[in-house]
């Protein structure tokens, strides 16, 4: 599969050949992808960016303004986590973006955040909770449907906004929903937690790449599917470095945490969009027979997930494979008789909401 | 160098509902496609002197109204494509030229981050530019559409683009949009004011664009030094008048409705704080259009306070 | 209250055009604020060290008014609790 996105992503010199017709598709589906940041950073590093007309250049550079106001808003925003956590004895444990960029992973290069995930155990979610609302985080008014079904059968509780800076915080105490036939054992992702800076944690290098394929392929976020891709290309191709026993470690970690199959898939589309070199054996012990066999229907489904190009994003198969995938991994995490009414009422409350809500859009991109 | 109006009517149509129109504005070129009438009699209303880029021109936003599928004509609603993408909910057909207007202010107020961007109107005399920030209904796109048919340049009605490095301000020339009674006191102000189709039952209510590009020097591109902000007021009670006010408050004020200012952190500051610094800053209370014109020629002949 | 301490956790820039007011932009919030020019008199002591309410006074005092220095630990204990309210500082 290549792109004129995944081309310029792995080859930022490639974008020098490039004629402005191409280079307007390019930022298309950059923007789209959600990757004009991450980008930008790639041409800037590799001195492609200042050769590129400065009508074109400032398109890249305006987006990673915007990564770059996230990175110092995070900073601050963890401070004032922290300062609720610090005196309760709790860690803040950050996941996703935040942990990419505050933990200055390459998949945290021009990483963009529409909200900061935190991990806490569930033995002290309440307190956690109760500090957090303290100090001014709240919960948005929601149904009672929706909030029983988040308390219930999620693995993370209502997003909390805090007034004063509008930032949201999602707290997890897992990183699967409690629903889903993988049950994961939460408690061992306290065992090897990596300290960035004092009192502030992100999971292992391990926990990091199987968190984010599972919450690509076990959780239906396939919107920003490529990014998410992108996050673990980076992240394959660099903590190997850091550590020799990586690829081994990473493997057994994902069987006793069940979370293999995720796994399984990371490295196979992370391979085919962004030619990320796995070793061939370690491949081969995430396969199972059952996923070999499954394996061209997947691709077929999953491929389309990854397109970058709105365009061709509509052409109907797109939008009918997410929809597939969504109902997938919703059946991977919820017993049937919770997912049928689940999805009803999704669908009807998005609806409610469209008919009232007008234009979606605020003055300043957060 | 290809001004819109040397299409022919056939050329115009084609261009626009098939491939898209790729007009210059300002520092950007937009790439317009619709087969709508009414965005087409708009275009060629209220662009009619801007210049089209030529083919390969790099497009820095591409945009599109259409109408597509039954339900869409059935419900008389339309679409808005920025880059092929939907981000925004379905439009009813009679607001199509007022959301193409402000969707070609959203390409803007999303994505450009190389200038630091006021929520203000902008005018110039004698090559000095004065900015007029203001909160929505303050009247300062009435008193920018006033100046505009006063032998003012209109810079802009919607972004005052801060160049960093220069602290210059950046035209970008598009109509004003002027909403509800503006309508009828503009009108009256001015014959020759030259207006596009008009939109009702929008979110501002009754909405009309006025073809602002009415000064030789409209198109031309060089940034200009700022010599005041002054922020007007349409008041039908207090008191009219043009009056000094703090430095500090101004800056936080048109900080407060920048498009961009915290996103730029530093910059942001720098560039605000500079410009802050070396214009003065006024109140402009007004009721009458004709006697906020007269003060803003009073303030830019030196004769204020004289 | 005399010995308790105060630092300031942002290091920001001022405006400050010789009016009533200064702007400051808080560089580790990225918030913008318009103090009076008395809070960013205050302020300013703390750019380069922590410091308690009574040294506090010790160096404002010669710059209040005769008339006004008995309010004033009442007014800087006013300020300071604003400035911390407002994340600029931290009290120690």
């Amino acid at each position: 599969m290549s792109f004129l996105l995944t081309d310029a992503l792995l080859n930022p010199q490639s974008v020098r050949t490039l004629d402005n017709t191409e280079l307007n598709q390019l930022l298309s589906q950059a923007r789209n992808a959600r990757l004009l940041a991450a980008l930008g950073l790639r041409l800037a590093d590799s001195g492609v960016l200042e050769s590129l007309p400065y009508a074109v250049s400032r398109h890249w550079t305006s987006g990673v303004v915007i990564h770059e106001k996230q990175r110092r808003d995070l900073h601050f925003e963890c401070e004032k986590i922290l300062e609720v956590l610090a005196p309760l004895g709790e860690k803040l444990v950050l996941l996703k973006g935040a942990a990419y960029i505050l933990g200055n992973l390459p998949a945290g290069r021009g990483r963009l955040v529409t909200d900061i995930d935190i991990i806490t155990p569930i033995t002290s979610l309440v307190r956690v909770e109760a500090g957090l609302k303290q100090a001014g985080w709240s919960g948005s008014p929601m149904s009672d449907y929706d909030e029983h079904y988040y308390r219930k059968w999620g693995h993370e509780i209502p997003p909390l906004t805090n007034k004063a800076r509008g930032t949201t915080l999602d707290v997890h105490h897992n990183i699967l929903p409690p629903t889903s036939d993988a049950h994961v054992d939460a408690s061992i992702l306290w065992e090897n937690l990596l300290e960035i800076r004092a009192g502030v944690y992100t999971l292992s290098h391990q926990d990091i790449v199987i968190h984010s394929a599972t919450h690509l392929f076990h959780e239906g976020e396939f919107h920003h599917g490529l990014r998410d891709l992108w996050d673990l290309d980076r992240m394959l191709r660099d903590f190997p470095r850091h550590d020799d026993d990586f690829w081994h470690s990473l493997v057994s970690r994902a069987q006793s945490l069940g979370l293999n199959g995720s796994l399984y898939h990371a490295l196979n589309y992370s391979g085919q969009v962004f030619n990320t070199p796995i070793p061939k054996e370690v491949f081969k012990s995430a396969e199972t027979p059952s996923r070999r066999l499954r394996k061209p229907i997947m691709d077929f489904l999953f491929k389309r997930a990854f397109t970058p190009d709105p365009i061709q994003s509509r052409i109907p198969f797109r939008d009918l494979a997410l929809f597939a995938l969504y109902i997938r991994s919703h059946y991977l995490r919820m017993p049937l008789y919770l997912l049928l009414p689940h999805l009803i009422r999704k669908a009807w409350r998005k609806r409610i909401d469209t008919d009232h809500s007008g234009l979606r859009t605020g003055k300043e991109t957060g | 160098m290809a001004i819109l109006s040397q299409l022919s009517r056939d050329e115009f149509s084609t261009r626009l509902s098939v491939d898209g129109l790729p007009l210059k504005v300002g520092p950007y070129i937009y790439r317009v496609r619709s087969k709508l009438p009414t965005v087409e009699e708009g275009i060629r209303a209220l662009y009619n002197d801007f210049e089209i880029a030529t083919d390969g021109d790099f497009i820095d936003y591409d945009i599109a109204l259409q109408q597509k599928g039954l339900r869409q004509h059935i419900h008389r609603q339309l679409e808005f494509l920025f880059d092929g993408t939907t981000p925004f909910n379905l439009i009813p057909l009679g607001q199509a030229y007022a959301f193409l207007e402000w969707g070609m202010n959203w390409c803007v107020s999303i994505h450009a981050n190389e200038y630091l961007k006021l929520h203000a109107a902008a005018v110039a005399r004698n090559d000095s530019a004065i900015i007029l920030p203001g909160v929505p209904g303050a009247g300062k796109s009435t008193l920018c559409a006033a100046l505009g048919l006063s032998g003012w340049r209109v810079l802009s009605d919607e972004h005052a683009l801060i160049e960093p490095a220069s602290g210059h301000i950046v035209p970008l020339c598009r109509p004003v949009s002027l909403k509800n009674e503006s309508i009828g006191v503009i009108k009256s102000f001015s014959r020759d004011a030259c207006f596009g189709p008009v939109s009702e039952e929008t979110h501002k209510g009754r909405v009309a664009h006025m073809k602002a590009d009415l000064h030789s020097q409209s198109h031309q591109r060089q940034p200009l030094s700022t010599t005041a902000l002054v922020f007007p007021r349409y008041s039908p009670d207090d008191p009219q008048g043009l009056n000094k006010r703090r430095r500090t408050d101004s800056f936080l004020l048109a900080a407060y409705h920048s498009f961009n200012y915290s996103l730029l952190g530093d910059t942001g500051f720098n560039v605000m704080k500079n410009l802050v610094d070396q214009v003065e800053c006024f109140d402009l209370i007004y009721r009458d259009i004709d006697w906020a014109v007269d003060a803003m020629n009073t303030l830019v002949e030196g004769r204020h306070g004289a | 209250m005399l010995n308790m301490m105060w630092r300031n956790e942002s290091k920001g820039r001022f405006y400050d055009p010789g009016e009533t007011t200064v702007i400051y932009y808080d560089t580790r919030s990225g918030d913008t604020h318009l103090l009076t020019a008395f809070a960013a008199h205050v302020l300013r002591e703390f750019q380069t060290e922590s410091l308690s309410l009574a040294s506090l006074i010790t160096r404002i005092a010669p710059v209040v008014d005769a008339g006004q220095a008995t309010d004033l630990q009442e007014a800087l204990e006013g300020v300071l609790s604003e400035l911390v309210a407002m994340d600029i500082l931290k009290q120690e």
